[in-house]
């Protein structure tokens, strides 16, 4: 389900402190999905995870220098993306509303494939819901746990959150998430 | 541990987060509690579900996208970034420039005498043919320079309307009108480039007289016509007035210019008038214009040419009157200014 974790890491990182003109390309183009993922399942808007996601990419190619390499390189993006995602919602600087039917239709036809489109289904559109009505803190611990895999540990990095907190927040929205999709459990 | 906090620790439990004396603590608690273990079950089958939500792939044209804005920008274009506006705002700012420079030019010319003189030279050229295609009309040997007044009329439907206009403005705009009788002898022009040409020709009669003479039968078209119009008694303003192409409106203005010009010397001006009216009246003729000046009353009068004789006759009962300008020879209708002084 998702792309594996760039294993050449740092060999990315040598090559874009090199200087090499295709290191940060190969860069994004590794990352770009993950990254606009956790853009578009938090903001709800293609237009804006797009903005977000490619400011974000920005972002880590001019602090390059100050990445310290004692994380994987992913978190690192990841946190950079949370924070860009989570300070455009709390500002009043968005220009859509989030919530609602038309931000969940546009979540849905962010990026479709052609044989995804047509099995879309109830429970997907659902599935869709349920996590964009999420609160935001609960929301994006959910996404990085439950749609990009990541671990506890590399969760309460990127949030810089106390493990317990993670934890705290992951349970609440499940058990929210439960709640909203009882009817579609056995 | 209650159920309370063991499902606190189911999610971390489904994920083997917890410590394994957590983990044992929970086992525990599910091994004797169904409740919490319908909890656990729902729990997985909900994480579970959210294991099947699509994910997400980035636009078509991302990572270009991505690469042309990180891309520093050369400092020429910064730099052109920070002078120039954008075109949306550019245009309409290089549109108002345009028409604000082409209104301050209109206004400049016709408020500067000098632009006006400078486009001078060539109003002649366009002018000459003109009188030219005037002349076979006219059948009179005049020289073309004294044209004007004929080649007007044709023209005077078109500029009739701003004929009046400028009549009506000189009359006003030039409060201390010269007399006619004065400014006949001494054009006295204005130090307007254009008096030269203008002045004599349009207010003294007297010079044309000489150079106009064999055209009575023209001259007298020209006048009937213009009697059904007001006109200005003294055009002297009209020299001094800087219009744009002086020359060209004077050649096409051509007023009925008076045949005679004559002072009179009463000692009451009103009854002087009144005399004057019953004598112009006996004769047949009528009066076209009167103005009142300050130390006279202008009269302007048509006397038919037979009559004209007893209506000298009569004038000098009323006064002492002299001719000051006349023509040799005299139209059919005689247009007389009279000045009663």
């Amino acid at each position: 389900m998702r792309e594996a974790e760039a294993g050449d890491a740092p060999r990315f990182l040598d090559r874009l402190r090199a200087g090499e003109a295709a290191a940060f390309e190969d860069l994004v183009m590794t990352y770009q999905h993950r990254v606009f993922g956790v853009a578009l399942r938090m903001l709800g808007n293609a237009a804006e995870a797009q903005e977000v996601a490619q400011e974000a990419f920005i972002r880590a190619h001019r602090a390059l220098g100050d990445f310290r390499g004692d994380a994987k390189l992913s978190t690192w993006l990841y946190a950079i993306t949370s924070r860009l995602c989570l300070n455009r919602l709390a500002s009043g600087e968005r220009r859509l509303v989030r919530q609602g039917e038309d931000a969940l239709l546009r979540l849905a036809d962010a990026a479709p494939r052609p044989d995804v489109a047509l099995e879309r289904s109830e429970l997907e559109a659902a599935l869709q819901r349920a996590v964009a009505e999420l609160p935001e803190d609960g929301r994006i611990v959910v996404v990085l746990r439950d749609l990009e895999g990541l671990s506890y540990e590399e969760i309460a990095q990127v949030l810089e959150l106390p493990l317990g907190t993670v934890r705290s927040r992951l349970h609440r929205a499940r058990t929210d998430l439960k709640d909203k999709l009882e009817r579609f459990l056995p | 541990m209650t159920c309370h906090e063991a499902r606190e620790w189911l999610s971390a439990y489904i994920d083997e987060a917890l410590a394994p004396e957590e983990r044992g603590r929970v086992d525990a608690h599910l091994a004797s509690c169904a409740a919490c273990r319908r909890e656990l079950a729902s729990l997985r089958q909900t994480v579970a579900l959210l294991q099947r939500v699509q994910p997400v792939r980035a636009p078509v044209g991302f990572v270009d996208r991505v690469i042309a804005a990180a891309r520093p920008r050369p400092w020429y274009r910064r730099a052109a970034d920070v002078v120039l506006f954008p075109l949306t705002v550019k245009l309409p700012l290089q549109v108002t420039a345009a028409v604000m420079v082409g209104l301050l030019a209109v206004y400049l010319f016709e408020r500067s005498p000098e632009l006006q003189q400078a486009a001078r030279p060539e109003t002649p050229r366009s002018e000459a043919p003109a009188p030219s295609r005037e002349r076979p009309a006219a059948t009179r040997p005049a020289p073309a320079v004294q044209a004007p007044p004929e080649v007007s009329s044709p023209a005077r439907g078109v500029t009739g309307e701003r004929d009046r206009r400028d009549a009506a403005r000189s009359q006003d705009t030039a409060p201390p009108a010269p007399p006619p009788s004065a400014a006949a002898p001494t054009p006295a022009p204005p130090a307007a480039a254009p008096a030269p040409i203008v002045a004599p020709r349009e207010v003294g009669p007297a010079p044309e007289a000489k150079t106009e003479a064999p055209s009575g039968n023209v001259g007298a078209a020209a006048r009937q016509e213009a009697e059904s119009r007001p006109r200005a008694f003294d055009r002297s303003g009209e020299t001094a007035r800087p219009a744009p192409a002086a020359p060209r409106l004077a050649a096409k203005r051509a007023r009925p210019l008076a045949d005679v010009v004559t002072s009179v010397a009463v000692k009451d001006r009103d009854g002087a008038e009144r005399e004057l009216a019953a004598l112009i009246a006996r004769v047949g003729g009528s009066v076209a214009e009167r103005r009142s000046e300050e130390d006279a009353t202008v009269v302007e009068a048509l006397i038919p040419h037979p009559r004209y004789p007893e209506f000298s006759e009569g004038l000098t009962r009323i006064g002492s009157w002299q001719v000051e300008a006349g023509r040799p020879a005299l139209p059919a209708q005689i247009r007389v200014i009279l000045r009663l002084q």
